[in-house]
């Protein structure tokens, strides 16, 4: 036996997907939103390499200089480390006195790349992938 | 109910699977850690390491493949800790590795498997994988790394 058509409740179905959508395209763009706000002029970004990171060398080459150049003209500052070796991302030889207190912020720290936002004594914003990067700070630099 | 009785069977065909798996292979062993697959073999020699990737993870080539005997270091024939790096950015996967036992020295001992895993997410990070040698049982032939 088919159900008969209902128009009603049809509509109402559809309503509330366009309500759906629409609240997940506003938390996405309040969500985005907070973060370029988290950049504020005067406000840094650390990001953290190691030599055998081929994953940090392919970000390097497709996206570094346009990045740090969004930042600089937003006024955020860019700053890169490279350890060693991946496998010692806590390395004391490339993490200087200065920027110590941000990897012993995050003492499970492991593997790279690692992206940092600073502002001032406080880390606003972090991401330990390309793909958070992508979500995270490349709208810092648009 | 229903439900019940059907969990309750797929639990059951689980694991009759998974002991039909484990008696298949005898003188193999497997572990996965983030993407990153070692099978040890047991052979007349020593042992071989077929190291492999799952989920679109690779292994740096330039961080290697880092081997460590956590217990027994007299067993090998050679020195361990050895590392096996390429110039290329990523291994050609499978990787073989064999390990040859030292005339007369017992098969016992865990061995440590250290790779730079980058994952599909755009991040590259340390893996460590140990298995124990000794639950191998030997093997008449070389099993060959499936691809």
């Amino acid at each position: 036996m088919s159900t008969p058509e209902r128009p009603g409740i049809k509509q109402a179905m559809m309503n509330r997907r366009e309500l759906l959508i629409g609240l997940g395209t506003a938390l996405f763009a309040s969500g985005t939103g907070r973060l370029v706000e988290a950049a504020v002029p005067g406000s840094w970004v650390l990001y953290v390499s190691a030599a055998d990171c081929r994953v940090c060398r392919g970000w390097e080459v497709d996206h570094k200089a346009a990045f740090a150049e969004g930042l600089q003209r937003h006024g955020i500052g860019f700053r890169q480390i490279t350890v060693t070796s991946l496998r010692n991302v806590r390395d004391d030889a490339a993490w200087t006195a200065d920027l110590a207190w941000i990897r012993d912020t995050y003492p499970n720290m492991r593997g790279t790349p690692w992206f940092f936002l600073v502002s001032g004594r406080t880390i606003e914003v972090a991401a330990n992938s390309t793909d958070l990067w992508r979500m995270k700070f490349a709208p810092m630099a648009a | 109910m229903r439900r019940m009785f059907r969990a309750l069977f797929c639990i059951a065909a689980l694991s009759v699977a998974g002991s039909w798996a484990t008696a298949a292979e005898p003188g193999r062993q497997n572990i996965i850690i983030d993407n990153v697959v070692v099978e040890l073999s047991a052979t007349p020699e020593g042992v071989t390491a077929c190291v492999d990737a799952v989920h679109g993870t690779k292994l740096s080539g330039p961080y290697g493949v880092a081997i460590t005997a956590l217990s027994g270091p007299d067993t090998w024939a050679e020195r361990l800790p050895k590392t096996v790096a390429v110039d290329e950015d990523y291994f050609a996967l499978p990787l073989r590795i064999e390990l040859k036992r030292r005339a007369g020295a017992a098969g016992s001992g865990r061995l440590q498997f250290e790779v730079g895993a980058c994952q599909p997410e755009g991040m590259c990070i340390p893996v460590e994988l140990a298995v124990d040698v000794a639950t191998l049982a030997p093997a008449a032939k070389q099993v060959p790394c499936k691809g």
